[in-house]
C-alpha cells in the first residue's frame, strides 16, 4: 500500500478517531510496526501464528481505545501498541497451562514493567457468541447492519448501495435486521445471563 | 422485544442524540422500568458486537493483504549485522544453500497448490435443505458467479453453502475470498452444535493459503491433516510437500 510521504502516526491517529476508512491507518500500522512486534513475540516463546493473532488483537484494542479517547497523546503510538501487545501476550502465556518455567519467569519479570498501562483486554465470550449469531443472518441484513453501524453510512448512502426504493424502506429493513439479531441474543441463555449480570453488578 | 420507536429512542440515547428533556425523561423511566433497562443493555451489547465484527473484518482484510504481499516491502527496523552471532551466520548460510536448491527446483507455492488440487464431487444424495440444494445446482453447473451472488443474498447461512461458495471463489481465482468463506465455516463450527465440512475445509483452505503465499497458515493445516490418520485428506500431502512448504515459509520470513 502506498502512503503519502507525510502520512505519520499523527495522521493515523486522526483517521482512526474519525472512524472513516480505517483501511489506511490500519495498513500504516501494519507496515510500520508489525515486524518489530512480531519479532518480540517470537523471541519470547511465541511462534509466527501467535505473533499474527496478538498483533491483530492489539490493533483492535488500540483502535477502540483511541476512539473512546482513552489514548494519552504523550505516549507514542508505537510504544502504546507495543505495551498492549506485550500485555496480551503475557496474559496468553498465563492462560496456556503448559507454560514452561522460563515463560513463567519471563511473565513475572515483565509484570512490573507493564503496571500502570491501562490495557483493557476485551472479554471475548460475549463477542464470540454475538459473532456466531450475526453469521446466521441473511447476507443483506449483515451488509445493512455493518454499513450503518460500522461504516457509519447514512440511510441515503445505504439506499444507493443496496438499491432500495427510498430511505424509509432502508430504515424499516434496518430495524427488522437489528430486531432479528436482538431476538437471537435474547434467545441465547449465556448472553441473556451475562446481560442480567451486567445490570446487576453495573 | 422493543418496538421500532423504542429501539430507535434507545439507540439515540446511546449515541447521545437525545435532547436534554427527552434524555431526562428516558433516564427517569429507566430507573423504574427493569424491562427497559434490559432492552437498553441488550442493545448496547449487540451494537458493540456489530462494530467489533466490522473492525475485525477490516483488520483481517489488511492482514491478509499485508501477508500476501512480499513482506520485504515494509521498512524493517535498522539492525546492525554485527549483532548477529556466528550461529546466525551459519544458519543463514544453510538457508541460502536451501534456497539455492529451491531456485533450482523452481519451487512455488501456487505450483504445489495446483498439483494437489482435487475436484470436489458432491454426494449423489441431495440436501434436504432447500437453500443447500440451490447451492448444489449452481455448483454442478459450475456457475461460480451465480453461486457467489446467491450465497450473499437470502438467509442461507450453512456450512455447506459457504463451503461450495468457497470452492466457487477458489475456482475463480479469488483466493482471499475463498479463505473468507472457509473462515465462516470455522466460526459456524465453533459456535453452533453441528460441526460440518471441517476436514474438507482444512484441505481447500490449505490450498487457498498456498495460492496467497500464506505459507505458515498452509503449513499448519497440512500438519493437522498429516498428523491425524483418520483425516479425510490425511494422504493428500506427503512429507516432502510439508518440507517444501516449510522452506517456502522460511524463505518468505527472511
Amino acid at each position: 500500500m502506498e502512503f503519502e510521504k507525510d502520512y505519520d502516526d499523527g495522521k493515523a491517529l486522526r483517521d482512526i478517531g474519525l472512524n472513516k476508512n480505517l483501511n489506511k491507518p490500519i495498513s500504516f500500522l501494519y507496515y510500520n510496526y508489525y515486524r518489530s512486534i512480531s519479532q518480540y513475540i517470537i523471541s519470547n516463546s511465541g511462534d509466527e501464528f501467535d505473533a499474527e493473532d496478538i498483533f491483530q488483537e492489539a490493533l483492535l484494542v488500540a483502535i477502540k481505545a483511541i476512539q473512546e479517547n482513552k489514548f494519552r497523546a504523550e505516549a507514542s503510538l508505537k510504544s502504546y501498541l507495543f505495551a498492549i501487545a506485550r500485555n496480551l501476550w503475557i496474559s496468553e502465556i498465563r492462560k496456556r497451562k503448559s507454560a514452561s518455567r522460563r515463560e513463567e519467569i519471563y511473565a513475572a519479570e515483565s509484570e512490573g514493567a507493564t503496571d500502570g498501562i491501562n490495557v483493557k483486554i476485551a472479554r471475548k465470550e460475549n463477542f464470540d457468541l454475538i459473532a456466531g449469531l450475526f453469521e446466521g443472518l441473511g447476507g443483506r441484513c449483515k451488509r445493512i447492519l455493518l454499513l450503518y453501524y460500522y461504516k457509519q453510512y447514512s440511510m441515503k448512502e445505504i439506499m444507493v448501495e443496496e438499491d432500495f426504493a427510498n430511505e424509509q424502506v432502508v430504515r424499516n429493513q434496518k430495524y427488522k435486521c437489528l430486531k432479528k439479531l436482538i431476538e437471537k441474543v435474547n434467545g441465547n441463555p449465556v448472553l441473556y445471563q451475562n446481560i442480567k449480570d451486567a445490570l446487576k453488578y453495573g | 422485544m422493543a418496538d421500532q420507536n423504542t429501539l430507535e429512542l434507545l439507540e439515540d440515547y446511546l449515541h447521545g442524540r437525545l435532547g436534554e428533556k427527552e434524555k431526562i425523561q428516558l433516564e427517569t423511566q429507566l430507573k423504574s422500568d427493569g424491562t427497559l433497562r434490559e432492552q437498553l443493555e441488550t442493545l448496547r451489547l449487540t451494537l458493540s458486537g456489530i462494530r467489533e465484527i466490522g473492525l475485525r473484518q477490516e483488520i483481517r482484510a489488511v492482514h491478509r493483504d499485508f501477508m500476501a504481499k512480499d513482506a520485504s516491502a515494509s521498512v524493517p527496523e535498522a539492525q546492525s549485522v554485527f549483532r548477529r552471532s556466528w550461529f546466525r551466520w551459519a544458519a543463514s548460510l544453510l538457508l541460502i544453500l536451501a534456497f539455492a536448491g529451491l531456485g533450482m527446483l523452481q519451487l512455488h507455492s501456487t505450483k504445489i497448490a495446483n498439483s494437489h488440487f482435487l475436484e470436489y464431487r458432491l454426494p449423489v444424495q441431495r440436501s434436504e435443505q432447500m437453500g443447500d440444494s440451490a447451492a448444489e445446482r449452481y455448483y454442478q453447473a459450475e456457475d461460480w458467479e451465480k453461486l457467489l451472488e446467491w450465497v450473499e443474498n437470502p438467509a442461507v447461512a450453512s456450512q455447506k453453502a459457504y463451503f461450495l461458495a468457497g470452492l466457487a471463489a477458489y475456482k475463480k481465482g479469488s483466493y482471499a475470498r475463498a479463505i473468507e468463506f472457509f473462515d465462516r465455516i470455522r466460526l459456524m463450527n465453533e459456535t453452533t452444535d453441528k460441526t460440518l465440512f471441517e476436514q474438507e475445509t482444512d484441505f481447500y483452505a490449505a490450498l487457498a493459503y498456498l495460492q496467497t503465499g500464506a505459507h505458515g497458515r498452509a503449513l499448519e493445516l497440512v500438519a493437522k491433516m498429516r498428523d491425524d490418520p483418520h483425516h479425510l485428506y490425511h494422504d493428500a500431502f506427503g512429507k516432502w510437500d510439508q518440507a517444501k512448504i516449510f522452506l517456502l515459509k522460511l524463505k518468505k520470513s527472511r
